[in-house]
């Protein structure tokens, strides 16, 4: 029952015994006479009390005691005596007297417990009531927290003997006691704490109460309490409420006694920087550490873990309730004043500090018992030594900000945390199906986009958060596709993915294209960097883009985007914008579409590719993607393309400056287009209507689609949308066929071959017959740093089936991260699969001739006379003999034979009926 | 046995009766096959059907619609799907009216068929002697029915399809010569020498040209001209001797028939020609073919076009897709009865019985078939009625 005495002793005198003596002085007895008690009670861990552990008891339960003390007496006399029955031992303080009945286990205890609180209420303010009948409503408290409560009192006495905080803590308690807190009893390291340290801090924080002052110290005591302990509303009920369910699982943690003893010296000193920050709560813990110290020298009901513990958690919950729900968002809200390094990617990191901090909180426990320093916190404490008591204010203010939205995340936060934890934990499937419903948040949010300019998101990414500058997640625009490309330490998983895109050609025109400085989220990536920073514009993103279509040769789209320092559009705005401009790059898609537009992405290769390096069946493809059938001759083949490759590169090259540093490359531009990237925006083709509208209102970027099959293009490059809507109108459509169902299919949307270069001339504004010439190339160029600079994007593509969208993302920031390589897959997947039929083709063509031809004919003489072919036979014969022949290593499945069966008209049927079994007849 | 309906259209030159079954099932269950793509698709795959007492909507599987433009427009696309797009089909309308609602759709459909693909109005024409008899008179015995069919055969309608072999006599006949010559054969193509036993052979059908090509350096030689490089079966072309148009259908049912059907074949050759008509109607006399496959896709025609005609109108009597046979190298049985029993049987039996219906319906008097085209069932419709 060590905790009944401590209290008893520290506390003010219980509620039911006496309130109105408890006000104004309440009989604590000094640190001394309870030590001596408990020492004399002979519980097992007096011992480990230093000596001089008395001085420091003495003087920090005095200060505070005092200061409420006092002011109870002055101004309150009401207050209930703090006389305790039971032990009637009164530990006296100097100032106070303070009537320490520290009677192990006794309800009366708990009520004088109670009562004390309530009295300091009734102190400070006329609410005081109203924390009187809360903690008269928790009449059921455990001893532990009874303790803690017992703590508080004690605290608020001692400062109440200097006449410093009991206003303050009054008002402290009406404005930050939240009903229920968790905080509560710091028994572990005030006894051990070196007396000396802990005495001039009290005295100092005691001292400096003036009622004024202490009302800012107060506060900044509090602000930094926040910090550690966002959750700490209400110092003394909220400690009482959590108290025991933590206790319990401090106990768990904390491992014996014998260990705590030493750390407790490094728990002082840890503790003394925070005191002197916050002069009445560290005194206040100070105090209610020695108590609770005292108490376990008492009776045992409460070991000394768990007084170690109590104080632990009334230290600890504070600071630490945050961690404990590291999966919430407002572990990560409250970030940006933790001085810890900042990662990216919040839930990875949530769940990494979570840990760590598990694994700390636990280690120190078991170890110090007390303070872990965690950085910030020693950080903080040296910084409000430092600066006064004036400097945390603003970062109380902040602080409590901070913990208000942490407490209550906004929506879109709220959101943006669970794509992020979606990105991380699901598949690419799964990130792309979710973006919708996290993109609706995002859209309100634009203050993010604001806040961080693009430039200094890029720093933001790399560097972290800075705690104190921002609040906000690191990527507000980020979405699902950011957090993804972040790993654990929320670097960009940037290079891998940029190959992956790229390939080999690609690599070569990002070596000459802008420096990506930033790591862009996938979608983000998308984004041109061509724009400028700060340049707020930013296209509907390109995730879906991996269809954009646009015939290479014959449409530009070129996104004119106003330039703005810092003060853009808000971020709605931006967003509403990329709607339109996806929706007309859709648009522009969708009437290029059918174009046979030989756009692949080897075809962007800055320098000129080997192709008698390739394969034949290389070659056939890439002929393919300039629109070629495959030739014969492998030469013809190799100069047809070098002869594409030269052409495509004459148009390029003129375009194209000299690396910029802000411009990004085509390839990047290709390599950044996302897979799965924002699905919404990609849908732009949707609402083309509604793209001209908000393009005008918002006037903040311009996209103009030329086509310039052909042609130059006149418009300029800062063409407004009209132009460009004026042109899709004028452009004839190329494709024989209008591409709209094309558009709208969903397949088709997925698996497109487009290209996006983005050529950015940094300081040179692009010349748009320039542009228009380029053809099958697509250009995004983001004019670099000037402001209204014109960002354009060039899509090409050979069968636009879908134009997503192209979201250019003119900050020079943004590198295209994403891993591109969905847009080429779709396309390869064509290309692939046409491959394999060819191969299905040639295999069966070049069969040898039966020996017996007429009675045992081969499969390609069997098509040819309209046999009906069994599909397993065939594809037996494929995967065994006839695709080897030719030299193909590949296997393919009698499904895929079926659909060459199909693609050729041949009579097919599987072995297996339906209801006969296998067929004899037919082969 | 009466059958309310009328044979109005009938898709015809399937290579094998695999392909016509596979065809009319895509056809009559255009709403499931996977011949067609869900972006071509005509008729929904499912109904949204709402229950009349609860409201509660339940999705269930289509069912094939039975109106006349949706199974036009359903034989139009399947006849433009590339399952189907390359074999060697041919439509024929019996009605006019049936025949004026697929031009309309033809005209309304954005893309065409392959030229290849004959859509033919086949109407039936008067026999100078028919018409006095009327069709309402059913024929009384067999010989008659085998004269009318022999009469009727090529003269337009159901009855004048020829099923047989009878139009590649010829090609069949100087196939034979010339490959029975002894001397070396080159290939056309390839130039390179043939052996007949060992290789399949294809020869023009050209009278008079004396091409022979090895059947795979014929198709590529087709594939060449039809620019089709890519796909492998090949559907017309110019021969490399005689640069004759040919279809290559052609090409392979005879050399089928010469590799595969030696029986018939020398059953074909043995008969004398009944008639030099051009059209080599007595082929058709001479040689019966009746697949025992045909025989049950006739009866499921039947089937269906009951139920649709039991569903729909009356005026809308669908297409039933009747699949002809050109030629069948497997199963065909042959008859040499010097007579087309068979064949006129098994397509009478299905088809002409509604035809005539159909004709005694709606001619004028007068106009009847003058050879009564009867089977047997005819006469218990007769008494029906």
């Amino acid at each position: 029952m060590a905790a009944n005495i401590v209290i008893l002793s520290s506390s003010p005198p219980r509620p039911a015994l006496d309130r109105t003596s408890m006000s104004p002085s309440p009989g604590l007895p000094s640190p001394s006479v309870l030590i001596q008690r408990t020492i004399s009670a002979g519980s097992p861990r007096s011992s480990e009390l230093p000596r001089n552990a008395i001085e420091a008891f003495k003087s920090g339960t005095a200060l505070p005691r005092d200061g409420v003390t006092q002011e109870d007496r002055t101004r309150k006399p009401k207050p209930a005596k703090m006389t305790e029955p039971a032990n009637g031992a009164p530990v006296g303080k100097g100032k106070k007297t303070m009537k320490n009945g520290a009677v192990p286990g006794k309800t009366g205890k708990q009520t004088g417990i109670k009562q004390m609180k309530v009295t300091k209420v009734l102190r400070n303010t006329s609410i005081s009531q109203l924390d009187g009948k809360q903690y008269a409503s928790k009449s059921e408290l455990t001893v532990h927290e009874h303790s803690a409560s017992l703590s508080g009192v004690v605290n608020e006495v001692t400062s109440d003997d200097h006449g410093l905080h009991l206003s303050k803590v009054m008002r402290r308690k009406v404005n930050w006691t939240p009903p229920k807190n968790t905080p509560v009893v710091d028994l572990s390291m005030t006894p051990l704490t070196s007396p000396t340290s802990v005495e001039n801090q009290l005295e100092e924080s005691t001292f400096d109460s003036c009622p004024e002052k202490s009302l800012k110290d107060l506060m900044a005591s509090f602000g930094y309490r926040q910090e550690e302990r966002p959750s700490s509303a209400a110092v003394l009920p909220g400690p009482l409420a959590g108290n025991g369910t933590r206790k319990r699982q401090w106990t768990e943690l904390i491992n014996p006694p014998s260990v705590v003893a030493p750390t407790s010296g490094e728990t002082l000193i840890n503790r003394i920087p925070l005191e002197e920050t916050a002069p009445v709560k560290a005194a206040d813990n100070e105090i209610v550490s020695i108590e609770l110290a005292l108490s376990e020298t008492g009776p045992e009901e409460i070991t000394q873990e768990q007084a170690f513990k109590g104080r632990v958690a009334r230290k600890t919950p504070r600071s630490r309730a945050p961690r404990r729900k590291p999966k919430t968002v407002t572990q990560q809200a409250t970030r940006p004043y933790d001085t810890r390094p900042p990662s990216p990617a919040p839930v990875l990191r949530h769940l990494a500090q979570q840990r760590i901090e598990s694994h700390k909180d636990v280690g120190v426990e078991i170890t110090a018992l007390k303070s872990i320093p965690p950085p910030k916190r020693s950080h903080k404490a040296r910084a409000d030594k430092g600066a006064d008591k004036v400097g945390p204010t603003p970062r109380r203010k902040r602080s409590k900000e901070s913990e208000s939205p942490s407490v209550l995340l906004s929506p879109r936060s709220a959101l943006e945390k669970v794509g992020e934890q979606d990105i991380l934990f699901g598949t690419s499937s799964q990130l792309a199906e979710e973006r919708l419903p996290t993109l609706a948040p995002l859209l309100p949010a634009p203050s993010e986009l604001d806040i961080f300019p693009s430039e200094s998101r890029g720093v933001k990414n790399l560097i972290g958060r800075e705690p104190q500058k921002r609040i906000l997640p690191y990527s507000p625009t980020g979405g699902l596709w950011s957090a993804a490309s972040r790993g654990l330490d929320g670097a960009l998983m940037e290079a891998e993915v940029i190959d992956l895109a790229t390939t080999p050609k690609a690599r070569n025109a990002l070596g000459s294209a802008a420096k990506v400085t930033m790591p862009v989220a996938p979608d983000q990536s998308l984004r041109v960097a061509a724009a400028p920073p700060n340049r707020k514009e930013s296209w509907a993103q390109a995730d879906e883009n991996k269809a954009l279509p646009v015939c290479p040769d014959d449409h530009m789209i070129e996104a004119t985007k106003k330039n703005q320092a810092g003060s853009g559009p808000s971020r709605a705005h931006r967003l509403q914008n990329r709607v339109p401009d996806t929706a007309v790059a859709t648009n522009v898609s969708s009437v290029f579409r059918n174009q046979p537009t030989p756009v692949d992405s080897p075809n962007i290769r800055l320098s000129k590719p080997d192709f008698t390096g390739y394969s034949t069946s290389q070659l056939s493809s890439e002929l393919l993607s300039y629109g070629f059938k495959p030739i014969k001759s492998r030469n013809q083949m190799i100069m047809l393309l070098e002869k594409c490759w030269e052409g495509r590169m004459s148009r390029v090259a003129p375009k194209t400056p000299g690396p910029s540093a802000s411009m990004p490359t085509p390839e990047q531009i290709e390599n950044s287009r996302p897979t799965g990237g924002e699905p919404l925006v990609a849908e732009g083709p949707h609402r083309p209507t509604t793209m001209k509208q908000t393009r005008q209102s918002q006037n903040t970027s311009s996209i103009s689609i030329i086509s310039s099959c052909g042609v130059s293009s006149k418009t300029s490059e800062c063409g407004p949308r009209e132009d460009l809507l004026a042109r899709r109108k004028n452009t004839p459509s190329n494709g024989p066929g209008p591409g709209t169902t094309n558009i709208t299919s969903p397949k088709k949307a997925r698996g497109r071959n487009k290209k996006l270069v983005a050529t950015g001339g940094s300081g040179s504004p692009p010349d748009d017959e320039a542009w228009g010439r380029v053809g099958g190339v697509a250009k995004i160029a983001g004019q670099g740093v000037s402001p209204g600079g014109v960002g354009r994007l060039e899509i090409n593509d050979l069968k636009a089936d879908v134009l997503s969208s192209v979201s250019c993302t003119p900050s020079t920031e943004d590198p295209p991260l994403g891993a591109s390589t969905a847009p080429t897959p779709s396309l390869s997947d064509e290309a692939k699969q046409q491959r394999r039929f060819d191969h299905i083709t040639r295999a069966i063509v070049s069969q040898a001739q039966p020996k017996d031809a007429p009675a045992m004919p081969n499969f390609h003489q069997k098509i040819l006379m309209y046999d009906p072919i069994v599909l397993e036979d065939l594809a037996a014969w494929l995967n065994t003999k006839g695709l080897a022949d030719i030299g193909v290593d590949a296997e393919v499945g009698a499904a895929e034979v079926r659909a060459w069966c199909e693609q050729n008209s041949v009579c097919c049927l599987w072995k297996e009926s339906l209801w006969r079994g296998t067929r004899s007849r037919h082969g | 046995m009466l059958r309310p309906w009328e044979m109005v259209c009938i898709v015809t030159g399937f290579p094998s009766n695999i392909a016509a079954l596979q065809f009319e099932w895509a056809w009559q269950n255009a709403h499931l096959t996977r011949k067609i793509s869900a972006l071509q698709r005509i008729t929904p795959a499912k109904t949204l059907q709402t229950s009349p007492g609860s409201g509660h909507i339940r999705r269930r599987p289509a069912s094939s619609r039975v109106y006349l433009t949706d199974r036009l427009g359903n034989l139009h696309l399947l006849l433009r799907v590339q399952s189907f797009t390359r074999w060697p089909l041919e439509v024929r309308f019996f009605n006019e009216d049936v025949y004026r609602v697929w031009q309309q759709w033809t005209q309304r459909e954005a893309e065409r068929l392959r030229d290849g693909i004959k859509v033919v109005l086949d109407l039936k024409r008067e026999l100078p002697g028919a018409g006095k008899e009327g069709d309402d008179t059913p024929p009384s015995s067999q010989a008659p029915r085998r004269r009318a069919k022999k009469a009727t055969c090529g003269n337009g309608g159901i009855e004048g399809l020829d099923v047989g072999f009878g139009p590649i006599r010829e090609h069949a006949e100087k196939s034979v010569k010339m490959l029975a010559e002894r001397k070396p054969l080159e290939c056309a193509v390839c130039r390179g020498e043939m052996n007949h036993q060992k290789d399949l052979v294809a020869t023009c059908p050209t009278e008079g040209c004396m091409a022979a090509s090895h059947l795979t350096c014929l198709s590529r030689h087709f594939l060449t001209c039809e620019s089709e490089k890519r796909l492998i079966l090949p559907t017309e072309g110019m021969c490399p001797g005689c640069f004759a148009h040919l279809r290559w259908a052609n090409i392979v049912k005879e050399l089928a028939l010469r590799v595969r059907g030696k029986k018939d074949l020398e059953k074909l050759l043995k008969k004398p020609r009944v008639g030099s008509g051009k059209k080599s109607s007595g082929g058709s006399k001479e040689v019966a073919i009746a697949p025992s496959a045909f025989d049950e896709e006739e009866s499921d025609q039947t089937e269906d076009s009951t139920v649709e005609d039991r569903e729909g109108e009356a005026l809308e009597l669908q297409s039933t897709d009747g699949t002809d046979e050109p030629f069948y190298y497997h199963e065909y049985s042959y008859i040499d009865e010097g007579d087309d029993d068979d064949v006129v049987s098994v397509a009478s039996t299905g088809n002409e019985t509604r035809l005539s219906e159909f004709h005694t319906t709606r001619r004028e008097k007068g106009k009847g078939v003058d050879v009564v085209i009867e089977d047997s069932d005819w006469d218990s419709a007769e008494v029906l009625d």
